[in-house]
């Protein structure tokens, strides 16, 4: 807890002067925005997602902001509920895939040799396959469900987890300071968790957004492709399935609205990401 | 006079306030001098041999002072005429040599370029000179083919030496040309900068090794803090040292000739934005008095300048 | 209380892979190569020599840092080289290094006074408040008063204050033996006889041994009982302060001596050629000889022994001379 007090207290005393502290803001911004929309949906929210609340495919009005869809539904809210579904999966399945690879890479980095060299190849050859193709093959051997597209994205992002932290590892198993500690007569699991990892947190705040990032896009695919919920149940990248066939007859407000959602949370969290890494680039420690 | 530094004041502007590194220091220099600016790291030391050149960059800069160099006064010179003193007037000798040298290009051609920027000759010919220079300084001529990491530390810092009196300049700054490498190769780039003394030239030499510059120089400029606060014949001063802080500084190191105790200097210098007020070395002075919470003025004793009230004129 | 008996430490040479597939032959750095000295209870030997001489790695082989290629480690008459794992762990607690970087030694997210209780912690010394009363009673002790010091993060310590902490860290353990690899020489110099006075403080209080590795020879004539003189990996020299600083017997010795600056100006200049030799390519016959302004035909043939009485020098023609 106390790195995370820490690590607070560093961010914010950065944010006054550092460049990246608009873009951290603004993407905090975003979201902040799109959580509270998630967890107060149901005092949010107009009308019931999954019954019908007027006439079927009507443009935005005040009635209903962002229209109504081919079943008289309110995409409004529709896209409300269905930001609970984006952030759990894609929530869930960084941490498992930060549970996973941290200790991994950390492991990895910091003992070298034989299982590194394994664990290095494996994670690059997954690595080195599309995301969305590799979550797309799992999603469909385990069948579609919340579950297991959680499963599924989680392993997509192992690999990025894992090669960060190794790299860093690496580089921080050679600083003096992790000398000294093995020369006072430290354990390797006293000094991976005392004297590496708490300076892998700021790397880590970094990939955790970047990856969250991209891991709503790979959410959004696989949603789209029908492999997370099924109807009724809202999510964004379904919206935009069950949409298409109506944005040829100009019923375009079926699909923009969620298509926008998926782009600015995306948005949101890489500009988190991106301002984190600006702010820490620079290590400026006096 | 070959270079007359009048109550230069250069200061950085930071947001923690305006830093002093430089504040109303006056000197000069001979032809033929050598003058050691000796001091602890962040008094200014550097920064006055940097501000002589004007290579002072943002947020820093020269806020008063005139330079008087060979009949011109530089801190008004156009940046283009200054450019034209640096490296042909002035030479630079810095403590890591790699920041002179590019690591891509040969010796030769780094050297040749340089001279073919300031003065009229053919590439031939430059590179002529160049295989003399690199020959004066006690390299092997044909090092002009060599790459800078093919070099030694010692032999680096030869060639940065040899780029800067290639083009004979009448004064060498030497910013702790030898910090980064052994005594017994600081012994030869030391006696080659006396060489190029000796041609003439006059070398004004930063450090932090006192021992050295009393070696080396005739006169020594002791500064703490942005001041000079004692500076005179270097022999005199390190064997009478009149400022608290000198007498500390000599008392504090140790010397493998001479058998005695070493002295800790208590305290440590000052945050140069927020500087103790009046004399800036007061807090750590064993002898300072009430007088001491104004300013020192800077007197002449005997031809050595003091800045302590220890030694007002009366 | 310590003894090294033909040290030896080989760094194998990075190769392009083109090079591994064309030579069989493989090159080895020679960082230290055949170091023979023992230490005394309390004393202090100051290791000296330019940069790449090995003095480091030998100081860093000690307090288990590096493996040695070869040679063997006496502690208290046991020895080092065979121990196992957990029990050379536990001999860190009496074996403890100081460095010379205080910059980089301390962890960049770890307070000031954590620095000290874990290395409490790791030997099981004391948790707790107990831990916290001894960091703080320490850090009083070098001069950081606990109060205030105790919560500080290292960036907000000077370098000076820094490798207090560094010493404090490791003086907590009480340690029997230190290796201090230039502890000064990154420091103000304004500050350093006050890190200097701080360490023999604690060497007269515990009574500690000591290696002090510097390369600036007026230190190691402050600090040493004895003084070492390496060059090229190996010791050349090696006695007391006082024979070693006015009556060198190796001419590296006297020509390391002779162009160290001193306020007292210099009396004799002793000559040395050209520049160190690559620890790859050791010169045949004695290491030093293509520097060396006295070098004879033997010396280009035979490695001369370390060998003396107490003032021990590795010379086939020794000098005679006072400094």
């Amino acid at each position: 807890m106390a790195e995370v007090r820490n690590l607070a207290t560093t961010i914010f005393s950065f944010l006054p002067e550092a460049e990246g502290r608009y873009m951290v803001l603004t993407g905090l911004g975003i979201v902040i925005t799109v959580a509270l929309m998630a967890i107060f949906a149901p005092l949010i929210a107009p009308y019931d997602p999954i019954k019908s609340s007027g006439d079927v495919l009507q443009p935005p009005s005040a009635k209903h902001l962002m229209g109504t869809d081919n079943l008289g539904r309110d995409v409004f809210s529709r896209i409300l509920f269905g930001s609970r579904v984006v952030l759990a999966v894609v929530f869930s399945a960084s941490i498992i895939s930060m549970i996973i690879g941290v200790p991994l890479g950390l492991i990895s980095g910091y003992f070298g040799g034989k299982l590194d060299r394994v664990l290095s190849i494996l994670m690059d050859s997954m690595y080195a396959f599309p995301g969305l193709i590799l979550a797309i093959a799992i999603a469909a051997v385990l069948g579609p469900s919340v579950f297991n597209a959680v499963v599924a994205i989680s392993v997509v992002y192992v690999p990025t987890y894992f090669r960060m932290i190794r790299g860093q590892t690496l580089s921080l198993k050679s600083l003096l300071f992790v000398e000294a500690a093995r020369a006072i007569g430290a354990t390797d699991w006293r000094i991976m968790r005392k004297y590496i990892f708490p300076n892998l947190i700021p790397t880590l705040v970094v990939v955790f957004s970047l990856s969250v990032a991209d891991a709503i896009l790979t959410e959004a695919g696989l949603s789209f492709l029908g492999f997370i919920v099924s109807a009724p149940t809202p999510d964004w990248g379904f919206e935009l399935a069950s949409g298409r066939p109506y944005l040829p007859a100009g019923y375009w407000w079926m699909i923009t609205f969620p298509g926008l959602m998926v782009m600015l949370l995306s948005l949101g969290f890489a500009l988190v990401g991106e301002g984190l890494s600006e702010i820490y680039a620079p290590r400026r420690e006096r | 006079m070959l270079l007359e530094v009048e109550n230069l004041t250069t200061l950085f502007r930071t947001k923690r306030g305006i830093i002093r590194a430089v504040d109303n220091v006056s000197l000069s220099l001979e032809k033929g001098d050598f003058i050691s600016i000796v001091g602890e790291s962040g008094c200014g030391k550097s920064t006055l041999a940097y501000s002589i050149i004007r290579l002072i960059d943002s947020p820093g800069e020269i806020a008063g002072g005139k330079i008087y160099f060979d009949g011109k006064e530089l801190t008004s010179l156009s940046e283009e005429k200054m450019r034209k003193v640096r490296g042909k007037e002035i030479g630079m000798v810095f403590q890591d040599p790699m920041t002179s040298l590019d690591p891509l290009e040969k010796i030769g051609d780094q050297i040749t370029e340089t001279l073919m920027e300031h003065i009229d000759v053919t590439k031939k010919e430059a590179w002529q000179i160049a295989r003399e220079m690199l020959e004066k300084v006690g390299l092997p001529p044909d090092r002009v083919e060599s790459y800078p990491h093919q070099l030694s530390g010692g032999q680096r810092q030869r060639v940065v030496i040899a780029m800067a009196v290639s083009l004979n300049p009448k004064l060498l700054i030497a910013d702790e040309p030898t910090t980064a490498l052994d005594v017994i190769v600081q012994e030869k780039i030391m006696d080659l900068l006396n060489e190029m003394r000796k041609e003439g030239r006059a070398i004004m030499l930063i450090t932090h090794d006192f021992a050295l510059a009393a070696e080396r120089s005739d006169r020594i400029a002791v500064m703490y803090a942005g001041w000079i606060i004692e500076m005179g014949d270097a022999d005199r001063l390190t064997k009478e040292p009149m400022h608290p802080y000198t007498r500390g500084l000599i008392e504090s190191v140790p010397d493998v000739w001479v058998d005695r105790e070493i002295k800790p200097l208590p305290g440590f210098p000052p945050d140069l934005a927020k500087p103790p007020e009046g004399c800036r070395f007061r807090p750590r002075c064993p002898l300072a008095t009430e007088k001491c919470m104004k300013e020192p003025p800077g007197v002449d004793v005997d031809g050595r300048y003091v800045k302590c009230w220890l030694f007002e004129v009366k | 209380m310590l003894k090294v008996e033909g040290l030896k430490k080989y760094y194998p040479v990075q190769k392009s892979s083109i090079e591994v597939l064309l030579t069989k032959r493989r090159d080895f750095v020679r960082a230290v190569d055949g170091v023979t000295f023992d230490v005394q209870k309390g004393e202090v030997l100051s290791l000296v020599g330019e940069s790449g001489c090995g003095k480091t790695t030998t100081g860093r082989i000690l307090v288990g840092l590096e493996t040695p290629t070869d040679g063997r480690i006496y502690f208290k008459d046991k020895e080092v080289t065979s121990m196992e794992k957990d029990e050379l762990r536990r001999l860190r607690r009496h074996i403890q290094m100081v460095f010379q970087d205080p910059y980089a030694s301390l962890n960049p997210r770890m307070k000031i006074g954590e620095h000290l209780e874990d290395s409490l912690a790791v030997h099981g010394i004391a948790e707790g408040e107990e831990a916290k009363e001894m960091a703080m009673a320490m850090l009083d002790r070098v001069g950081l008063p606990g109060e205030q010091f105790y919560n500080r993060m290292p960036y907000q310590l000077s370098g000076g204050q820094r490798q207090r902490v560094a010493i404090a860290r490791a003086m907590i353990l009480k340690p029997e033996f230190v290796v201090a690899d230039e502890p000064v020489s990154m420091i103000d110099v304004s500050l350093r006889a006050a890190i200097l006075d701080l360490l023999m403080s604690f060497r007269e209080e515990y009574d500690l041994s000591m290696i002090f590795i510097t390369h600036d020879l007026s230190v190691a004539r402050l600090v040493g009982d004895r003084i070492a003189v390496m060059y090229l990996g190996k010791i050349v020299e090696i006695g007391e302060t006082r024979k070693v600083i006015h009556n060198p017997r190796h001419p590296y010795t006297a020509a390391l001596l002779s162009s160290v600056p001193s306020f007292m100006k210099r009396r004799k200049r002793v000559e040395i050629i050209g520049d160190i030799a690559n620890p790859i390519d050791i010169p045949p016959g004695c290491r030093y000889h293509p520097r060396c302004p006295f070098a004879r035909d033997v010396c280009r043939k035979d490695e001369p022994e370390l060998e003396g009485d107490r003032h021990l020098f590795a010379c086939h023609f020794p000098l005679e001379l006072t400094f």
